[in-house]
């Protein structure tokens, strides 16, 4: 089992895990989402701060050989939205085993903060997930694909992303948040 | 699985016996497959045991037997994956093997045969390219398929014929020692 922590904040007492913390050896992207898109919402960090620390933990983690190739993760990850996302661990645990091969336990907590009253997207009505992912912070190599499993969706593939914030990768994030980035950047 | 690197066996002394052996026409193949489970069984002190003793892959045979498509058989597997946080290879190889078994509607029986199966086919694949073309071992790819082939032959009769099978996870653990200690012996029946 690889167990990472992962704060917002300075560790006052860091244990024997892993510790991945904002702003020192996780990056997260909220400055250049910023950027692009103005003011960030509590569940829009929540995300990217999820998505971050799961890339992270990804490219910290050799796979072994042989028979030693499947790694076994555990993340702990404050979020504001403790509520809200709770439900949602289920799917991107799935979905993180589906993608990597390996088995994700996800463990959120709750972190100080305004939870927002906005509705996550519900992935059963809309139907539309945004997977993205890309090779380095200058995106020479950058692959963009957004697929929707209602077929109306965003597809294929753009050379004209330049504006995509570039710490971000390999996540999945509700649809509003999804044309926010996709207006912009296409 | 996110990697398309092979690595062969380690360098080890069971390891080399085997690859001193496979895919050489002089010496018999139920000795070659004598010798990969040997290796198998000794490495990662006897993990192999414990991963297909794994008490999922017990539950696995129950899917065997009740489920009624292959996709219905994975499913039910993945979740149970899921629920326990187990990722590794041989569970992998187990998904693969419930799959078959549900697609042949051969049952436990049909599941157990094909996990040993593909656990050897495995091994095998691990260094088996490495020697194709080699003096004095087999010359092409399509004796290296045969070979494989020959190889799952005998670990599914071994898996069929050895053990009186049962589903119960305490037994399945025996059974699956009992098929282990028959494959290192070259014991098919």
């Amino acid at each position: 089992m690889i167990r990472f922590s992962i704060h917002r904040n300075s560790v006052e007492n860091p244990t024997g895990e892993n510790i991945l913390q904002v702003g020192v050896n996780l990056f997260t992207g909220e400055k250049d989402f910023e950027s692009s898109f103005g003011t960030l919402t509590a569940i829009e960090s929540d995300l990217l701060l999820i998505a971050s620390s799961i890339f992270a933990a990804d490219r910290a983690s050799k796979r072994g050989e042989r028979e030693d190739l499947c790694r076994n993760f555990e993340l702990q990850i404050p979020v504001t939205n403790f509520e809200k996302l709770l439900p949602l661990v289920p799917q991107i645990e799935k979905i993180l085993r589906l993608l990597s091969n390996d088995s994700w336990q996800i463990r959120l907590r709750h972190d100080s903060g305004t939870a927002q009253d906005n509705e996550i997207s519900d992935c059963s009505c809309q139907g539309k997930t945004l997977l993205f992912s890309f090779m380095s912070h200058d995106c020479p190599s950058l692959e963009f694909a957004l697929t929707t499993n209602m077929g109306n969706g965003y597809r294929g593939t753009s050379s004209a992303m330049k504006n995509v914030p570039s710490p971000l990768t390999c996540c999945a994030m509700p649809m509003q948040s999804a044309d926010r980035l996709a207006q912009t950047c296409l | 699985m996110g990697t398309s690197t092979n690595h062969p066996s380690p360098n080890k002394p069971s390891w080399r016996i085997v690859n001193a052996i496979l895919g050489r026409p002089d010496v018999p193949i139920g000795r070659q497959s004598a010798e990969i489970w040997k290796a198998a069984a000794a490495d990662r002190e006897s993990q192999l045991e414990r991963d297909l003793g794994d008490e999922l892959l017990a539950q696995a045979c129950e899917v065997a037997n009740t489920s009624a498509t292959p996709i219905e058989a994975v499913e039910v597997f993945d979740q149970s994956l899921s629920s326990a946080y187990a990722a590794n290879l041989t569970l992998d190889i187990g998904r693969r093997a419930l799959a078959r078994a549900v697609a042949d509607n051969t049952g436990a029986t049909g599941f157990a045969s094909e996990l040993f199966a593909e656990i050897v086919s495995y091994y095998a694949s691990r260094d088996l390219p490495s020697f194709v073309g080699a003096p004095g071992r087999i010359a092409t790819a399509r004796e290296s398929i045969s070979l494989k082939r020959d190889l799952k032959s005998i670990a599914r009769e071994t898996a069929i014929n050895v053990a009186q099978f049962r589903v119960d996870p305490g037994e399945w653990r025996s059974y699956v020692a009992s098929v282990l200690e028959s494959l290192q012996n070259g014991e098919s029946r």
